[in-house]
């Protein structure tokens, strides 16, 4: 059984790596703990693709991306420890853990450092609320030209619990409780941050209206 | 009906523009891809590691030597304690003890300032020996300078001698200038001599050959007299 395919939001990464078991990552943990580093570069090869997406969901630059994949291996290098195996939860779900973890610091220390870059300029929000106006009719998104940037600004103003929480469930597809399992909360306030962070979200957008 | 429907469409508007927002976000596999097997990645993530297990070990490093100091610490104690436990009144005397020395220590350094300020006016002061000069109306109010005198016009003696008043409680005294008590020659001035806080009664200046008011010879007086190393009187001065 692939594990990989518990997380919906992973089930394209799943078909695009090589055929995975929990008891091949649990034996590479297990040889990492004894000392073996070339075990832990395999694990990396196995699992940084889904990583690399996870971290693609939060973050709009490469360098972001690079060094939250980077940061979410080494915690798990150093927590490997705690790591309990397969009997609990597969290795890719404890490591996606990590994974948003460290993309929920990182938001909020990049919401404590005030990004300038994240304001629309002009032309943008012009370009936002033209494409609000044609929404109705049917236009297709992908083809229109509200950017990855552009959504990206805008996400960008909201909490960060709120955008871990939208993005989990909007964008990475996963149901309540497996946002909860990732994030650490409970499923009340799962639901009650994703009610929140659409009421948040909706908020901004009206801005531009 | 109009204006929910238009509301209805409104918002479905912004539901359709959430969900086409949050989509926005989606990366091509690609680029996926692209980040994902860069090679810089897993050297970088090899750094990271190196530094973050050089930066454990050093506080871990630093913690057992705590941990070491602590230990010594507390083996020191046991050995002085001995290898059986002492019993608990041993202890709380023990304490007690301890808090009397801490007690003794705080107060101590405070009573002997006590006492030599109470001590000093009394006390007889040495001054230097030096030569007294044939006119000892110039000699300057404070004992220190006695020997040390200089003809100076009375304005520089009156600020030598505002200058030279101590600080503490005496400050309020007023103390006239040395009077010359006996007649000598320089070589035969007292290398030194003491000087001595003495009350007496009016009616001892006639013996010192200074004039004194008859009717008030029942009074006492407070001076300071200076005394040789022959035990001669030479100079008084008196205070008030």
């Amino acid at each position: 059984m692939e594990h990989c395919t518990d997380i919906s939001g992973f089930a394209t990464a799943a078909a695009l790596e090589p055929v995975t078991h929990e008891a091949v990552d649990d034996e590479l943990v297990a040889a990492v703990r004894s000392g073996d580093e070339e075990a832990f570069a395999l694990l990396f090869e196995r699992h940084r693709r889904s990583v690399t997406r996870l971290a693609y969901r939060f973050f709009y630059h490469r360098e972001q991306v690079e060094d939250i994949v980077q940061e979410s291996f080494a915690n798990a290098y150093f927590a490997l420890g705690a790591y309990r195996g397969g009997q609990e939860r597969s290795f890719i779900a404890w490591l996606s853990r990590i994974t948003v973890r460290a993309c929920y610091d990182a938001l909020r220390r990049s919401r404590r450092a005030e990004n300038v870059m994240s304001e629309l300029n002009q032309e943008e929000e012009g370009l936002l609320a033209e494409k609000l106006r044609d929404v109705g009719k049917g236009s297709d998104i992908e083809c229109a030209a509200i950017s990855r940037d552009l959504a990206n600004k805008l996400l960008q103003r909201l909490e960060p619990d709120d955008r871990i929480v939208l993005t989990l469930l909007s964008v990475g597809d996963l149901s309540v409780a497996e946002t909860a399992e990732l994030t650490g909360w409970s499923v009340s306030k799962v639901k009650m941050r994703a009610h929140r962070a659409r009421r948040s979200l909706r908020r901004v957008l009206h801005r531009f209206v | 009906m109009m204006l929910r429907r238009k509301k209805l469409s409104g918002d479905e508007g912004f539901d359709q523009l959430q969900r086409e927002v949050l989509l926005a976000v989606k990366v091509s596999e690609e680029e996926i891809e692209a980040v994902a097997t860069s090679p810089d990645l897993f050297d970088g993530l090899r750094l990271r590691i190196a530094g973050e297990r050089r930066q454990r070990s050093g506080g871990k490093v630093l913690a057992d030597d705590w941990r070491a100091a602590d230990r010594a610490g507390l083996n020191f104690i046991r050995a002085l304690l001995g290898p059986s436990r002492p019993p608990h009144w041993i202890l709380t005397a023990a304490a007690v003890l301890l808090l009397v020395a801490v007690a003794l220590l705080l107060w101590l350094p405070k009573q002997p300032r006590e006492s030599r300020e109470i001590a000093q006016p009394v006390i007889p002061q040495t001054v230097p020996s030096r030569p007294l000069d044939t006119d000892p109306r110039v000699l300057p109010a404070s004992p220190e300078k006695v020997l040390d005198a200089v003809p100076l016009s009375s304005k520089q003696q009156r600020r030598i001698y505002r200058r030279d008043q101590p600080s503490d409680n005496h400050a309020d005294e007023i103390a006239t200038d040395f009077l010359p008590l006996t007649f000598m020659a320089d070589s035969t001035a007292p290398e030194s001599g003491h000087l001595v806080r003495v009350t007496i009664p009016r009616s001892a200046l006639l013996a010192m050959g200074l004039p004194m008011n008859a009717e008030r010879a029942g009074e006492l007086v407070r001076a300071d007299v200076f005394i040789g190393d022959d035990g001669l009187a030479r100079a008084i001065r008196f205070i008030q």
